[in-house]
C-alpha cells in the first residue's frame, strides 16, 4: 500500500531546516490535482487546502518537511569546513560519515584521524562536533569558499534502500514519512474542510507550525510523524518508547503536549473496531508541531500519530512498511468519522 | 473564608489536562449572581464573566496540579511513570500516589547499586507498586496514560495549612471567595475570572483564554516561594507577612501600571503586602502579558513553602489579605 517510490524520493531529498525547497517541490507536484489551493507562506510552509467550504470541523493534517543536518560556519586555511549542528544530532554519529554539501550536493566526508594515530584515551572519548570538519577535497581556503561558503547547509549522504520486503532504511524518515502519509491522505475525498500543513523548521523550534497554524487555525489537528523507537537489544522494556511492527504510535503526552483525551479515545476505539494495531508512545520525550497548533489563537484539539522509526536523527534510520500502512489506514478512516 | 471549600479543592483530582473534578468543585462553590455568566471555553478553561463598566480585566488562577503519567506496566505489575509538570524527583521516593480512578500506589526506586538510597534523580529509575500481583492484575486498575497525583492530605494548625496542590488550588479558592463577595455594581472593570487548565505544562490555558478574551489588564493569582525556612535559598518573602505583589519572575516583569496600582490599593486600605522579586518560575501572567499586542499584566502571589512537594505550606492570613487586595482593586 505504501508508496515506497515517493517515500524514497522524499527521503533522498535535501531538506535541512531552513532549506526545504527540494522537499517542498516534490510535495507540490504530488498533491497537485488533489487539493483546491496550494500556498507557500512567508516562512516557506507548504499549505494545501481542500473543501474549505464544507461544513464540519476544520481538520489540519501536518508534517514537517525539514530534517536535522549541519551548516558550514567557517573554513580553515587548508580548505576544511567547520560546521555547527542544525537540530538535535548525537556527536557520536558524525565522524566518518558521508555528507552532501549545499543544494548542489557536493560530496564530502566528516573526517577523523585514523585509529593508528589515536591514543587509547582519544578512542574512548567522543569527538565533539566543534572539533570535527568536513573534507570536500578542496586544497585551499579559496577553493572551499567558492563551493561552500559559511552558511551552506549540509545533509547526510544516504540513499533510500530496501533491506528486505517491507523493511526500509534511509535518512529523514523523521518526518518525510509524515509528509508521504499526508500526500496519500489527500488523494481521498472527505466531507470536511482539510488544511494540509507541510511545515518548515520543526527541528529547530517548531517554527513553521507557529505561523502555519496562525494563518489557518484548525478545530482539530493531526500531526503525523516518524517517531523514536529504541526497540533495541540492550534497552530495557520500559525504555523502548515504541516498537516496530506494533502499529501506529499514538502519543498521549510528550515533552510539549498532552493530546486531546476525547479525540484520542475516539481514535483508539476506531482502531479497536477496525482491528488496526496501535501502540502508545511510552516515554514522554520529544515534541512535535502539535505543541504550536494546540495553543494557536484560542486553541485546537490535537493528536499526534506516528510511524515508529529506529535511529532517528542519525545518518540512517529504519522503519517497517506495515506500520506506515496501518497508520495510513487508521488516519484515513478516522478523518471520515469526523465529518 | 469558607475553609471547607479549600479542603474540597485540595481533595479534587486535577493533574494537567484532567481538571474536571476541580472545575466541578469551583462551579458548585460559586454563588451565581446577576450580571454573572459562567462558561467553559473550547480549551477547557472555566470562565466567570462579571459584567462591569470599565476596561477588561482578566484574573487567572490555574486549576491543574503537577502529577505523573503511567508509561509502562511490567510483567510483575510494577508501573513506570513520566512527569506531568515540574515533579521534584528528590521528593518522589516514599510518596503515596493517587491515580485517576482511586487506585493508590507507593513510589520506590531501583536501589540495586545504592542499597536503599536514591542514586540518580532520573524518572526512569523510579517505579510504583499498586499492590498488583502481575501485569493483568495491574491492567485492571490502570493503563498507559493514566495520570496520578500526590495523595491529597489536608492539615491545618493555627491558620497554617499544609497540603499538596496548594499550587494553585489556593488561587482557585481566592477566586471563589472574591467572586462570592464582590459587589458587581461597584466594579470598575469588566471582569473575567478565568480558572485555567494546563498551567504546569506550559501556561497553555492562559494563552488560549487571553487570546479569546483579549483583556486590557491581566493579573495571575498563584503561589510563590517563601524564604523563611532554616538555611534555605534566599527569597525575601515570608509566610504571614501579607499578599506578595509581583515585581519580577523568570518569565515576566510586571506592568508598572498594574504593580503600582496594586501597591497603592494595599497602602490605602492598610492591607499588609510584600514585594515579590524572584528569579525562578513563572505564572499564567507570563502568557497573558504577551498575548496579541500585549496586555498590562501583574500578579499577586501567596508565599508558599516547599512548592511542588506534597507538603506545600501557606498562612491563611496571607490568603485573607490577597482576597481583600483583589476586592479593593476591582471595586470602586
Amino acid at each position: 500500500m505504501a508508496n515506497t517510490e515517493l517515500i524514497a524520493k522524499l527521503s533522498n531529498a535535501f531538506g535541512v531546516s531552513g532549506y526545504e525547497e527540494e522537499v517542498r517541490n516534490i510535495l507540490k507536484e504530488e498533491i497537485k490535482g488533489f487539493v483546491d489551493r496550494i500556498e507557500i507562506d512567508s516562512l516557506g510552509n507548504l499549505i494545501a487546502l481542500k473543501n474549505m467550504q464544507a461544513n464540519g470541523p476544520k481538520v489540519m493534517l501536518n508534517a514537517h518537511m525539514d530534517e536535522v543536518g549541519l551548516i558550514v560556519d567557517h573554513i580553515d586555511e587548508n580548505g576544511f569546513l567547520g560546521f555547527k549542528k542544525v537540530g538535535g544530532i548525537d556527536d557520536r554519529v558524525l565522524a566518518g560519515k558521508r555528507v552532501l554539501v549545499g543544494k548542489s550536493k557536493v560530496p564530502g566526508v566528516i573526517g577523523i584521524k585514523a585509529i593508528h594515530l589515536q591514543s587509547a584515551e582519544e578512542v574512548k572519548n567522543t569527538i565533539p562536533s566543534k572539533n570535527l570538519y568536513i573534507d570536500i577535497g578542496a586544497k585551499s581556503k579559496e577553493e572551499a569558499e567558492k563551493i561552500a561558503p559559511p552558511g551552506t547547509p549540509v545533509m547526510f549522504k544516504t540513499e533510500f534502500e530496501t533491506l528486505k520486503k517491507g523493511i526500509h532504511i534511509g535518512k529523514a524518515f523523521d518526518d518525510r514519512l509524515g509528509c508521504a502519509l499526508i500526500v496519500d491522505l489527500l488523494k481521498e475525498n472527505y466531507n470536511l474542510p482539510i488544511i494540509a500543513l507541510f511545515s518548515v523548521q520543526e527541528e529547530i523550534g517548531l517554527r513553521g507550525a507557529a505561523t502555519g497554524a496562525y494563518q489557518y487555525t484548525p478545530d482539530i489537528s493531526i500531526t503525523l510523524e516518524g517517531t523514536i523507537s529504541a526497540d533495541l537489544p540492550e534497552v530495557k522494556d520500559h525504555l523502548k518508547c515504541t516498537r516496530l511492527g506494533k502499529g501506529p504510535v499514538i502519543t498521549i503526552k510528550d515533552s510539549g503536549t498532552i493530546t486531546d483525551h476525547a479525540l484520542r479515545e475516539k481514535l483508539i476505539s476506531l482502531a479497536k473496531r477496525q482491528k488496526i494495531p496501535y501502540q502508545f508512545k511510552q516515554l514522554l520525550a520529544g515534541g512535535t508541531d502539535a505543541y504550536r497548533i494546540q495553543i494557536s489563537k484560542g486553541g485546537a484539539k490535537v493528536l499526534t500519530v506516528a510511524v515508529p522509526v529506529r535511529y532517528i536523527h542519525s545518518p540512517v534510520s529504519l522503519f517497517y512498511e506495515e506500520d506506515y500502512d496501518n497508520t495510513l489506514k487508521l488516519i484515513k478512516r478516522f478523518i471520515k468519522t469526523l465529518s | 473564608m469558607d475553609i471547607e471549600i479549600l479542603k474540597k479543592l485540595i481533595h479534587a483530582f486535577g493533574p494537567s489536562s484532567k481538571e474536571e473534578s476541580v472545575k466541578k468543585v469551583i462551579k458548585q462553590s460559586i454563588r451565581k449572581k446577576q450580571g454573572m455568566e459562567i462558561f467553559e471555553d473550547k480549551f477547557g478553561n472555566l470562565v466567570v464573566h462579571v459584567k462591569g463598566n470599565g476596561p477588561k480585566l482578566m484574573i487567572a488562577s490555574h486549576m491543574d496540579q503537577i502529577g505523573v503519567m503511567v508509561t509502562d506496566i511490567d510483567k510483575n505489575g510494577f508501573l513506570r511513570i513520566g512527569e506531568v509538570g515540574g515533579i521534584r524527583k528528590s521528593f518522589l521516593v516514599g510518596q503515596k500516589l493517587l491515580f485517576e480512578n482511586g487506585v493508590e500506589g507507593f513510589v520506590y526506586y531501583e536501589d540495586k547499586e545504592s542499597q536503599w538510597e536514591v542514586k540518580e534523580q532520573k524518572i526512569e529509575k523510579f517505579f510504583v507498586d499498586i499492590g498488583a500481583k502481575n501485569r493483568n492484575d495491574a491492567k485492571k486498575l490502570v493503563g498507559i496514560g493514566t495520570q496520578g497525583i500526590y495523595k491529597p492530605t489536608f492539615y491545618e494548625n493555627n491558620g497554617r495549612v499544609i497540603a499538596p496542590a496548594l499550587d494553585d488550588r489556593i488561587g482557585c479558592f481566592i477566586g471563589i471567595e472574591v467572586l462570592n463577595s464582590i459587589n458587581s455594581r461597584k466594579l470598575h472593570f469588566d471582569l473575567y475570572f478565568v480558572f485555567t487548565v494546563q498551567e504546569e505544562i506550559g501556561v497553555k490555558g492562559a494563552k488560549t483564554s487571553s487570546y479569546e478574551i483579549t483583556p486590557d489588564y491581566g493579573i495571575a493569582i498563584d503561589v510563590t516561594d517563601s524564604g523563611d525556612m532554616p538555611e534555605t535559598t534566599p527569597v525575601a518573602l515570608s509566610l504571614g507577612k501579607g499578599a506578595a505583589i509581583k515585581v519580577i519572575d523568570a518569565g515576566m516583569i510586571s506592568s508598572r501600571e498594574v504593580k503600582d496600582s496594586l501597591i497603592k490599593t494595599a497602602e490605602k486600605n492598610k492591607i499588609p503586602y510584600q514585594l515579590e522579586i524572584i528569579t525562578a518560575g513563572t505564572t499564567d501572567a507570563y502568557a497573558m502579558q504577551i498575548t496579541k499586542a500585549g496586555v498590562q499584566t501583574g500578579a499577586i502571589s501567596i508565599p508558599t513553602r516547599y512548592i511542588h512537594t506534597p507538603g506545600e505550606t501557606i498562612d491563611m492570613d496571607d490568603v485573607k489579605n490577597v482576597i481583600k487586595l483583589i476586592k479593593k482593586y476591582v471595586e470602586k
